[in-house]
């Protein structure tokens, strides 16, 4: 009796075992073409890429038989027109994620108070976001134009300002531009997650604060910010992971000139590669590129986790 | 050592009147509390005492003073929400210390303070901890603690208690009473749990439909309802309202109606007589106020059972009469016998009889 028991027991454990773990499998299979795909189109070239960043391979195609070699690292590392371009690059961004949080914050605020019309303003934002990069690219190279462009157009009707300056072949200015355009096009995205967070505050804590005595400036200080930190923290690192992977804008506004004003880690890379056929720095470029992007993502990974669990 | 006065206070929401003309007078070291059914206007009307709310008529006087147009923050009030609106990324210690802090009082006056107001809430271990390392009943401590800190003119609590379970309901409801008589802060306190109102506050306001019903004490509220709405409002059960009229009997005047024969005093028929147009009325009678009897046969309240509720230490027999029904409150003992549609008598104790218009559910005092 007992025996039998036991062993219908074992059998109902081990049916129940079966069942749990075909039910474990079922999504992994069904993950698995996309995971074949990812692994043929990305991760194979990858792996070619960085292979062929320590070898004098000029041609794609031969890297395993060619000797293992720094030379590459070595020659990148040392030419100062990588660190101006990680200047560059570094300017770019950090002007970008700046811009765009401080213009989407702004924005954010205003929209959480009911005016009339909101409703379509909220809707209109979000324009920037949703048109495509190169026709962004052109509207603004457009409106950059020193002769017909509504910049300088605008700039005329300001008072004593007689200067129409040419924006994006000034080494001086073409920068600027561009991050201004960037902060165009990624504003509304900001705005759109503050916005969320904005309204993840609950208004009891705004009227315990003003209760215990807090004005505007501290119950921003005080609640909204710290309310904001997580969502912040996603848009800042989102953002730079954006900015520093950036390639049409500048390959199509200015093809990282004036005199490498906007030369960019990836516009340099591409010249690299597709220009002066230098496949080797090319990868070798890359694959540092691509270990700053790997470390920019983990960190989102990271400040995702660990907002899920607070 | 506060005072507040209520004057026609209104507040309409677009349309829709939330609160209507109330007017109240809170005296200093009060502890009054609103109580009243889901949407009877409890929460706008102590918000907009706090100044979250602004009134769109009548006066807030805070000693004396007029207080429609000072900001929340210069009101110098403190309050106490129902999900307690601690600061989520403040500690225990941040969140008790925040309004001195913005009073720039000296870090080491605010150290004495939170330490002083953290042994007497027993929150001294959990100092350093965030609002979300914290069980609901320390929340509310804590919530309780930045209210107290820096000694307010006026307490306003929003249901403070509806998020603790029962048993610990129990224990904070004493343990704000205490605070609130031994600190003597006059204090407005809304809720719709009757008896958290009828245990805590000094007088009771009890509101319907945006409007004050009845505002007293206690034991006047539950032996003088001043209309149905308050009768049937306070008690649980309910106080017992038949439906009745004015006969004569045997040269004497009784209230009959189904079930209900009761006689009138006379000195009571003076003041009744008039007020009773159409010869209706309610009478009224709590659970405990009448005895099972069944001699008074034709001399009190009768009908058939209907219901029998043991409750462990007493019983409540419903009793159905036509359209007249009724609860009495007894002794498990003289409940047991009862089976369902046996008939009951009851006699009424005089002194307890109450009346209300059948119109317009006023209470009608008589001698
Ligand atoms: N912001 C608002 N806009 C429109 N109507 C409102 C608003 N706030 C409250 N009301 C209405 O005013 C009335 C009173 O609301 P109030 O919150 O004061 O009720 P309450 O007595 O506190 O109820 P509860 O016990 O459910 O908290 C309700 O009918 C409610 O629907
Ligand atoms: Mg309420």
């Amino acid at each position: 009796m007992a025996l039998t028991q036991t062993s219908a027991r074992v059998a109902g454990v081990r049916t129940v075992h079966y069942a749990d773990s075909q039910d474990r499998w079922l999504p992994a299979v069904m993950v698995l073409p996309f995971l074949l795909a990812i692994t043929a189109l990305v991760i194979i070239p990858l792996l070619w890429g960085i292979r062929i960043s320590f070898t004098n391979s000029r041609i794609i195609g031969r890297a395993f038989t060619e000797a293992f070699t720094l030379a590459n690292y070595q020659s990148v590392l040392t030419d100062p027109d990588t660190w101006h371009s990680l200047y560059v690059t570094a300017v770019f961004s950090l002007g970008t994620v700046i811009g765009s949080i401080a213009l989407g914050l702004v924005t954010a605020l205003v929209l959480t108070r009911a005016f009339p019309g909101r409703g379509i303003v909220r809707t209109l934002i979000i324009l920037p976001w949703a048109v495509p990069h190169v026709v962004a690219a052109l509207i603004w190279q457009w409106m950059y134009n020193p002769n017909y462009g509504v910049v300088n157009y605008a700039i005329g009707w300001i008072p004593f300002v007689t200067s129409q300056p040419n924006w994006l072949s000034d080494p001086n200015l073409a920068l600027p531009a561009i991050i201004i355009l960037n902060i165009w096009k990624t504003y509304p995205f900001a705005t759109l997650v503050l916005l969320a967070g904005l309204q993840s505050i609950p208004d009891e804590l705004y009227e315990a604060s003003e209760i215990d005595g807090a004005g505007p400036v501290r119950r921003f200080l005080d609640i909204t910010l710290p309310g904001l930190k997580h969502v912040l923290a996603i848009v800042v690192l989102l953002l730079t992971i954006w900015s520093f992977g950036n390639f049409v804008f500048i390959f199509l506004m200015t093809q990282g000139g004036p005199a490498g004003a906007t030369n960019t880690l990836v516009v340099k890379v591409y010249f690299e590669a597709f220009r002066f056929f230098r496949a080797g720095p090319a990868f070798a470029m890359g694959s540092l590129l691509l270990l700053v992007a790997v470390l920019l993502t983990l960190a989102y990974a990271f400040i995702v986790r660990r907002g899920k669990d607070a | 050592m506060s005072t507040a006065r209520l004057e026609q206070l209104s507040k309409q929401y677009d349309g829709h009147l939330a609160v209507d003309r109330i007017n109240l007078d809170i005296a200093d070291g009060e502890f009054v509390v609103f109580v009243g059914p889901s949407g009877c206007g409890k929460s706008t009307t102590l918000r907009m005492i706090a100044g979250l709310e602004r009134a769109t008529g009548g006066e807030i006087w805070i000693d004396g003073k007029p207080a429609n147009h000072v900001s929340p923050r210069d009101r110098d009030i403190a309050m106490v929400f129902q999900n307690y609106a601690l600061y989520p990324h403040m500690t225990v210690a941040q969140n008790l210390s925040y309004a001195l802090r913005l009073r720039n009082w000296s870090r080491a006056d605010i150290d004495r303070r939170v330490t002083e107001v953290a042994r007497s809430l027993d929150l001294a271990p959990l100092l350093h901890r965030k609002p979300s390392q914290l069980s609901g009943g320390q929340r509310q401590r804590v919530a309780l603690g930045r209210a107290i800190i820096r000694e307010p003119k006026l307490f306003l609590m929003d249901e403070p208690l509806s998020n603790l379970d029962a048993k610990l309901r129990v224990q904070t409801r004493a343990e704000i009473t205490r605070l609130q008589r031994s600190l003597g802060i006059t204090t407005i306190y809304v809720t719709h749990d009757q008896t958290e109102a009828m245990t805590m506050g000094n007088k009771i306001v009890v509101m319907n439909g945006g409007r004050i019903q009845q505002a007293d004490t206690p034991q006047q509220l539950y032996q003088h309802p001043a209309n149905t709405f308050v009768a049937q409002f306070i008690g649980t059960p309910p106080m017992n309202l038949l439906r009745c009229r004015l006969e004569p009997q045997d040269g004497a005047i009784v209230a009959r109606g189904a079930g209900v024969n009761i006689p009138i005093r006379l000195e009571s028929l003076t003041v009744l007589r008039p007020k009773i147009r159409d010869g209706e009325f309610l009478i009224g009678f709590r659970p405990e106020d009448i005895v099972m009897d069944p001699g008074a046969a034709g001399n009190g309240v009768t009908g058939s059972a209907d219901v029998i509720e043991g409750l462990g230490h007493e019983s409540l027999v419903s009793v159905k009469e036509g359209e007249n029904a009724f609860i009495a409150r007894m002794s498990p003992e003289n409940a047991a016998p009862i089976r369902l549609g046996d008939r009951l008598s009851f006699s009424v104790n005089p002194d307890r009889l109450r009346f209300f218009s059948a119109e317009s559910g006023e209470a009608i005092r008589v001698p």
